[in-house]
C-alpha cells in the first residue's frame, strides 16, 4: 500500500515539478511583479496599485477589451451554431461523404501565419478592378461590391470572425461523434408519434449531445478571451480596430519592457476569463444534460 | 399503423427533396471552403500582375513552376524549415514521453493524493498561459536561454495537462487484469508501463503526436517571444518576418508558393494518418459526462 502511494508520487513526479516552476511559481511571482514596475534593465520599484489605475485611464485597453469581447460574443456562438449545423449534414454517410468531411476539416488543420499571411491577400479589397483578392473578386461576381473588410472600421472585426470561421470544421472532431452516439430508437419512436424534423432536433439531439456543445462553447470561449495571432496578422487599417487584450498584452511586455504593467493586464485577464468561464458552467446547468450515458 | 401508398410516395418525395437540398449545401460549402486553397495554388503559378485580376484567371496562362524554385534563393526557407522540424521533433518526443509517465500514475496508482492533483491538473488546463508568460520569460532569461530552443521545448517535458487528461481517461479503459497478471509474472510497474500499457495506447499517443505536431508547426507566440536573430526563426516566424521587410519580398507569387508549401507538412501528416485522427473522434465522444 506505502508502496503504491511512493510510486505515485514518483510517476507523477515530472508534473509536480513542471506545475511548481512552469505555473504556479510564475503565477504568484506575475502577482507580485503587477505591483512593482520593472523593465528588466533596471531594479523593480514597488509603485502600489498604480499599473491597475493606469490600466483602468488607458484608452487601448478599453478598445482592446472591447474587441475581445466583441470576437467572443459574435464569433463563439457563430462557430457553435455553424460547426453543429456542418456536423448535423455531414453526419449520415452518404455518397462521397469521406471527401465532404475532409473538405470541411482540412482548414482546421492551418492555423498558423502562413495562411494568415494568404487571407491578408484574398481579402485585398482592390481600387478600381485592380489588385482584387478572391473575396472581392467572388462578389462581384454575384453583383456584389465586396466591402474594404480590414481597412474598413465597421468590418475589421468582422474579418478577423469570419477568417476564424473558415477553421470551424475543427469541432467536427467532438460533435460528429455525440451526434452518432444519440439513441436511434428515441428518432424511431417520435417518427411512430409524427414529430417534425426540428421539434425531433431540440427534443432528443440537442438535450443528448448538451455536454458536447457545452465543450466545444467553453474551449472556443477561453480560445476566442485569448486571441493573439488571427488579429495580430488580419489588422486592422487602425490596429485600435482588432487588437484583442493578447496583443495589448504583448506589446507592452516585449515591446516596450514593462513588465509590471503587463503582469497587472495579465491578472485582469485571468479574473476576466474566470469569471465569464464561471458564468458559463453556471448557465450551462440549466441546458446540459448529463444522464444520457 | 397503416400508411396509403399516397402517402408513403409523398414522404419519399420529401425525403429526395431533402436530400438533394443536403447535396446543394455540402457541395456549396465544399467550394467555399476549398477555394481559398485552390486560389492561392493558382496563384502561386502566377507572375504578379495576374494574381490580383477580375474575373480570376483560375489556370495561368503559363505556369511559372519557378515561383517554387525561387523562393529557396529569395529567402532561407530550407533554414526556417529545418528549425521547425527541430522544435517539432523534440516536443513530440518529450510530450508523449512525460504525458505518458505522468498519466499512467494518474491511472494506476492510488493514493490519498490523487484526487486532490488530477483536480490541480484539470484546473491548470483553464488557466491561461499568458498569466504566466511574463514571469516566465523572465525566469528563462535569467537562465540565458533566450534566443535558443529551450523555452519552446523544454516545459513539454513536464507532462501537457489535456494530453495527461487524455492518455489517462484511455488507460482506465485497459483491463487492470493485463497488470495484475504480469505483476504475478514479477515485472515491476516500469516494465508494464513499457511492454504492456504503452502498446495499447498506440492510437492515442498517435492522436497527441500529431496534435503535438501541429500546434508546434503552426506556434507563433513562443517564437516570437524568445528568438531574435532571424538563424533560429522557424518557418511561420521567418513567413512573417518578410512581411515587416515589406521591401524584401513583393513578389507574390513567391510567397504564395512559400505559405503553400509551409502549410504541406500538416497536410500530408493528415492525409497519411486520416485513420488514427478518426480514432481520435472516439476519444472526442468519451468527453461526455
Amino acid at each position: 500500500m506505502r508502496n503504491e502511494r511512493k510510486q505515485f508520487l514518483l510517476y507523477v513526479s515530472p508534473w509536480i515539478f513542471g506545475f511548481l516552476a512552469f505555473t504556479a511559481g510564475p503565477m504568484i511571482v506575475s502577482l507580485y511583479l503587477s505591483f512593482t514596475e520593472y523593465d528588466i534593465l533596471s531594479p523593480h520599484t514597488w509603485v502600489g496599485g498604480s499599473n491597475y489605475v493606469e490600466l483602468v485611464t488607458n484608452e487601448r485597453f478599453w478598445s482592446s477589451l472591447w474587441n475581445t469581447i466583441y470576437y467572443t460574443i459574435i464569433g463563439v456562438p457563430l462557430h457553435v451554431f455553424l460547426g453543429l449545423l456542418i456536423a448535423i449534414l455531414l453526419l449520415r454517410t452518404i455518397p462521397g461523404i469521406m471527401l465532404f468531411r475532409t473538405a470541411f476539416y482540412l482548414p482546421a488543420i492551418f492555423g498558423g501565419v502562413a495562411i494568415l499571411l494568404l487571407w491578408n491577400y484574398m481579402l485585398a479589397p482592390g481600387v478600381n478592378g485592380q489588385n482584387v483578392g478572391l473575396v472581392n473578386a467572388m462578389l462581384s461576381l454575384i453583383g456584389i461590391d465586396g466591402p474594404g473588410w480590414s481597412s474598413d472600421a465597421s468590418w475589421a472585426k468582422p474579418t478577423v470572425i469570419l477568417v476564424k470561421l473558415w477553421g470551424v470544421g475543427g469541432s467536427l472532431l467532438i460533435f460528429l461523434p455525440a451526434l452518432s452516439s444519440v439513441p436511434k430508437e428515441l428518432h424511431e419512436a417520435a417518427d411512430i408519434d409524427g414529430a417534425s424534423p426540428f421539434r425531433k432536433f431540440w427534443s432528443i439531439t440537442f438535450p443528448a449531445i448538451s455536454p458536447a456543445v457545452l465543450f466545444v462553447a467553453t474551449m472556443e470561449i477561453i480560445g476566442t478571451l485569448k486571441m493573439f495571432i488571427e488579429p495580430m496578422i488580419i489588422t486592422g487599417l487602425d490596429p485600435a480596430w482588432t487588437d484583442t487584450l493578447m496583443i495589448h498584452l504583448y506589446h507592452n511586455a516585449f515591446e516596450y519592457f514593462r513588465m509590471g504593467y503587463a503582469s497587472a493586464l495579465a491578472w485582469i485577464m485571468f479574473v476576466i476569463i474566470l469569471i465569464i468561464t464561471i458564468i458559463n458552467l453556471y448557465l450551462s446547468k440549466r441546458w446540459v444534460y448529463y444522464d444520457y450515458e | 399503423m397503416i400508411v396509403s401508398v399516397k402517402e408513403m410516395k409523398k414522404m419519399r418525395r420529401g425525403e429526395l427533396a431533402l436530400l438533394i437540398l443536403k447535396y446543394v449545401f455540402l457541395v456549396g460549402g465544399t467550394i467555399i471552403f476549398m477555394l481559398p486553397l485552390v486560389w492561392t495554388l493558382s496563384g502561386s503559378l502566377k507572375p504578379n500582375g495576374e494574381i490580383f485580376t477580375v474575373p480570376i484567371q483560375w489556370i495561368p496562362e503559363t505556369f511559372r513552376w519557378e515561383n517554387y524554385s525561387n523562393m529557396f534563393s529569395s529567402f532561407p526557407m530550407v533554414r526556417y524549415a529545418l528549425n521547425s522540424m527541430i522544435i517539432v521533433f523534440f516536443n513530440i518526443i518529450f510530450v508523449l514521453a512525460s504525458s505518458f509517465v505522468v498519466a499512467y500514475g494518474f491511472a494506476r496508482f492510488k493514493s490519498p493524493l490523487n484526487g486532490p492533483l488530477f483536480l490541480i491538473v484539470l484546473a491548470t488546463m483553464m488557466i491561461p498561459e499568458q498569466v504566466t508568460l511574463v514571469p516566465q520569460f523572465l525566469l528563462f532569461s535569467e537562465l540565458g536561454w533566450v534566443n535558443t530552443y529551450l523555452p519552446l521545448i523544454i516545459p513539454s517535458a513536464f507532462g501537457v495537462p489535456f494530453n495527461i487528461f487524455l492518455i489517462r481517461q484511455f488507460i482506465k479503459t485497459l483491463p487492470k487484469e493485463l497488470d495484475e497478471s504480469a505483476y504475478m509474472d514479477g515485472a515491476n510497474s516500469f516494465q508494464i508501463l513499457i511492454k504492456i500499457i504503452a502498446p495499447l495506447c498506440l492510437p492515442i499517443m498517435v492522436t497527441i503526436g500529431i496534435m503535438t505536431f501541429n500546434f508546434h508547426w503552426n506556434d507563433f507566440l513562443g517564437p516570437l517571444i524568445y528568438l531574435s536573430s532571424p538563424d533560429n526563426f522557424p518557418l511561420q516566424l521567418g513567413l512573417y518576418s518578410l512581411q515587416g521587410d515589406r521591401e524584401g519580398l513583393t513578389d507574390y507569387g513567391i510567397l504564395f508558393a512559400a505559405s503553400l508549401t509551409a502549410l504541406l507538412p500538416p497536410l500530408l501528416l493528415f492525409l497519411f494518418l486520416q485513420k488514427h485522427i478518426l480514432a481520435g473522434i472516439k476519444i472526442g465522444g468519451s468527453l461526455k459526462g
